[in-house]
């Protein structure tokens, strides 16, 4: 282990903690730097923690999986890699103390929302989804027990109306090595302890969306709040889902638009043509049905319609069992 | 065989055309045709002829709209088989036409809901030719109509056919038999036809065009026919713009206003519709009834065990000339209109097994002779409302659902917005339980 007396001049090396590819460019620059200890990734691997250890098998990186029923058997493979850092990403489960007593420098995490709100494994989707327009890379210290610490650093970082989830973990994860690389200055200079702000305000949380989440409450749901249901879920959740008799359609890509709608019920197709689209009324409005797919393909809205013989006057319903 | 004497257009022939000027070619044709067949007839000896199949009859759209006007007017009982294969040849030629008019893609397809109801793409509205009762009714009652206006004016009957469609189905065939046999002309009868769809608009042009009645139409407007000012008297009014229920388009908004802009003694077409509440299975209405039946659905084929299984709540709407002047209204807001319609009582059903569906029925009495029955077109199918619960909870109870049980009054109001249809409401429990 490195002696702390001059970080400034010690070599460090970090262990990354990741569930999620969006570590992915943290780690590269980690890797170029010659920083990385090795890569910790869950024992029970999901679509996206199997994407990481995908490609870091592919890049024949070191790294091991995290075995709940064997927390302690990651100490050693810590001190074999003599790592002194610990930074994580979306990592879902605590630390015991052996392990987080290896890392004398603590377990920092990344976390793509201005917390305490948002907290939890889909911070991204649930900011685009209820209309945020800036999100922050908070950097935070955590304790043993994985419970949120106090924040080190918080950058803004501005979320476009035209952002879907994927742009915006795109550019989520390409700004993560700049903070992680100004976090680890920050650290030398502050000699291992840099200045820390609590935790303030109240917290939301940030859980996977469900099936049911995804579907467009007609009768609740203002214009901009299904535009931003279907940005949220574009393209993973495969936007949002409108609900035409029993049939489920995806909807990715939505625009509030200013059309007339005769008071005809929220849900209600009100126009099918060029120039206009498809449009829709909404219970503050009218959107244009850009996007939408199905079993058999990606369509655009006219198409879709015409293609599935849906007509103007036909009402998208609700999911059943939700009044 | 003697050769036959064709070709030679005798003097005799062209003597009963004394001006060349006002030649119209198509009865030249029709009455040179007519001579020569004269001829061959006298040349030729008979030969044994194969009935050809109708189907490959290669009838052109003036035989056509003959054949088929002729089988509508006709004073024979009504033989639902010829009739539906003399319009099913009509609407093939038409449907060329259609197809052939170099009409907008994106204009045929267009399909939106205007201030005043659903207004279909003129694709879809190209099958009504083909609801053979429907438009014999209408056909009818037009010649009806027209012949009894007619005796009355000093001038040509207008005519003004709003929500017309690509075709005007329900009035073009009769103008055009009318000019084939020479029954009406331009001095007569003036027509103004009136669609919200530029496609319907060019369709009707090219279609107006061949059938060679130009001469008839004053004019072709392409607006909201709520917004039409006539520029001359109308004396008759042809209308049919409703979806089953009387739901979704904007027939009594339309009425209403043509009855305000018509000549008082003018006629509407149709005279009446009559909507009333009826309660039954939906099992025995829609499936049942049907189901061992091989003729086709119209109200003279329903099961009489059916009917009368049927439990009847009573009036809730009439439409005529008269009552749309009068009707008590309620504006809920810039887009929104209630009109006060009919109230029915739920009786006692605790000998009724199922669950009773509340049916919108429709009967369209289109003048004193002619009446379009329930099942009789699609736009006299009963509609059920699936939102009226009675005596009984849904599984899975959605927005807008209304609970109700025997002994509830519901209050029925007519909604005029962008998809008009009726709404039932509770009104005050105030009835005695049966």
């Amino acid at each position: 282990m490195s002696d702390t007396s001059d970080l400034r001049n010690l070599p460090l090396k970090v262990v990354v903690f990741a569930a999620h590819p969006l570590a992915i460019p943290t780690i590269n620059l980690l890797m170029q730097e010659g920083m990385l200890g090795g890569v910790i990734v869950p024992g029970q691997p999901d679509p996206f923690s199997q994407q990481l250890e995908n490609w870091l098998r592919h890049n024949r990186l070191p790294y091991v999986q995290y075995d709940l029923t064997q927390v302690d058997n990651i100490a050693p493979q810590l001190q074999r890699w003599e790592v002194d850092l610990g930074v994580g990403f979306n990592f879902p489960h605590p630390l015991s103390e052996q392990t987080a007593g290896k890392l004398t420098l603590g377990v920092f995490q990344i976390h793509a929302a201005p917390l305490p709100r948002y907290l939890g494994p889909q911070p991204l989707y649930w900011q685009i989804r209820n209309g945020e327009v800036e999100t922050h890379l908070t950097l935070l210290k955590v304790d043993a027990t994985g419970n949120s610490g106090d924040i080190v650093m918080q950058q803004p970082l501005a979320i476009d109306l035209l952002d879907t989830l994927q742009s915006l973990e795109n550019r989520v994860a390409q700004q993560m090595p700049v903070i992680v690389g100004q976090f680890i200055n920050l650290l030398r200079e502050h000699q291992g302890a840099p200045e820390l702000t609590p935790l303030s305000g109240d917290g939301s949380q940030a859980p996977f969306p469900q099936q049911a989440d995804l579907y467009v409450d007609w009768a609740s749901m203002s214009s901009q709040q299904i535009a931003n249901l279907a940005r949220a879920g574009n393209a993973l959740f495969g936007g949002c889902i409108l609900l035409l008799g029993h049939t489920p359609i995806n909807l990715l890509q939505v625009t509030p638009v200013e059309h007339p709608t005769y008071g005809v019920k929220p849900g209600t197709i009100c126009h099918i043509g060029e120039p206009e689209g498809v449009i829709v009324a909404t219970c503050d409005g009218a959107i244009r049905l850009d996007v939408l797919s199905s079993a058999d393909g990606v369509f655009d809205g006219l198409r879709f319609m015409e293609r599935f013989q849906i007509n103007a006057g036909m009402e998208f319903g609700v999911v059943s069992g939700r009044y | 065989m003697n050769k036959p004497n064709s070709g030679n257009i005798t003097s005799e022939a062209l003597s009963t055309f004394a001006d060349p000027a006002s030649i119209d070619t198509g009865a030249v044709t029709s009455s040179l045709n007519e001579l020569l067949r004269r001829r061959l007839s006298q040349s030729l000896p008979m030969m044994p002829v194969a009935e050809p199949e109708p189907a490959s009859q290669p009838f052109g759209l003036a035989e056509c709209l003959t054949a088929g006007v002729e089988e509508m007017l006709s004073s024979q009982p009504l033989n639902r088989a010829v009739l539906d294969q003399k319009l099913e040849l009509l609407f093939d030629r038409l449907h060329d036409l259609y197809l052939k008019a170099d009409i907008d893609p994106a204009a045929r397809k267009r399909q939106f809901i205007s201030p005043n109801g659903l207004v279909m793409s003129p694709d879809h509205c190209v099958t009504t030719q083909k609801d053979s009762l429907r438009v014999r009714a209408f056909i009818r009652a037009a010649d009806r109509a027209i012949a009894q206006i007619a005796t009355q004016r000093q001038r040509p009957v207008h005519i003004a056919y709003p929500a017309c469609g690509p075709f005007a189905p329900l009035l073009l065939p009769l103008i055009a038999y009318y000019r084939e046999r020479g029954l009406y002309d331009e001095n007569d009868l003036r027509i103004t036809l009136i669609d919200m769809q530029q496609g319907a608009v060019a369709s009707l042009q090219a279609i107006i065009h061949e059938m060679r009645i130009s001469g008839f139409i004053h004019e072709i407007v392409c607006q909201d026919a709520c917004n039409y000012q006539p520029s001359m008297p109308i004396d008759i009014v042809v209308l049919e713009a409703m979806q089953h229920g009387f739901s979704r388009e904007g027939h009594l908004a339309m009425a209403r206003h043509f009855a305000s802009v018509m000549q008082p003694d003018g006629l509407f077409i149709p005279q009446k519709i009559s909507l009333r509440a009826v309660l039954n299975t939906g099992q025995r209405e829609f499936v049942e009834q049907w189901q061992d039946n091989q003729t086709s659905l119209c109200e003279a084929n329903m099961q009489k065990a059916i009917v009368s299984g049927r439990i009847e709540l009573g009036d809730i709407l009439q439409i005529t000339p008269d009552s749309l002047r009068d009707l008590p209204e309620c504006n809920l807001d810039e887009h929104i209109t209630l009109i006060e319609c009919g109230e029915v009582v739920i009786p006692s059903l605790e000998n009724r097994q199922g669950e009773q569906l509340l049916l919108i029925c429709t009967r369209i009495c289109v003048d004193d002779e002619e009446t379009i029955g329930e099942y009789d077109s699609g736009i006299t199918h009963p509609l059920a409302d699936l939102q009226v619960c009675i005596n009984f909870e849904p599984r899975d109870t959605k927005p807008g659902d209304l609970l109700v049980k025997s002994g509830d009054k519901l209050k029925f109001y007519y909604r005029l917005n962008g998809l008009p249809g009726f709404l039932a409401t509770l009104a005050d429990r105030s009835v005695e339980h049966e």
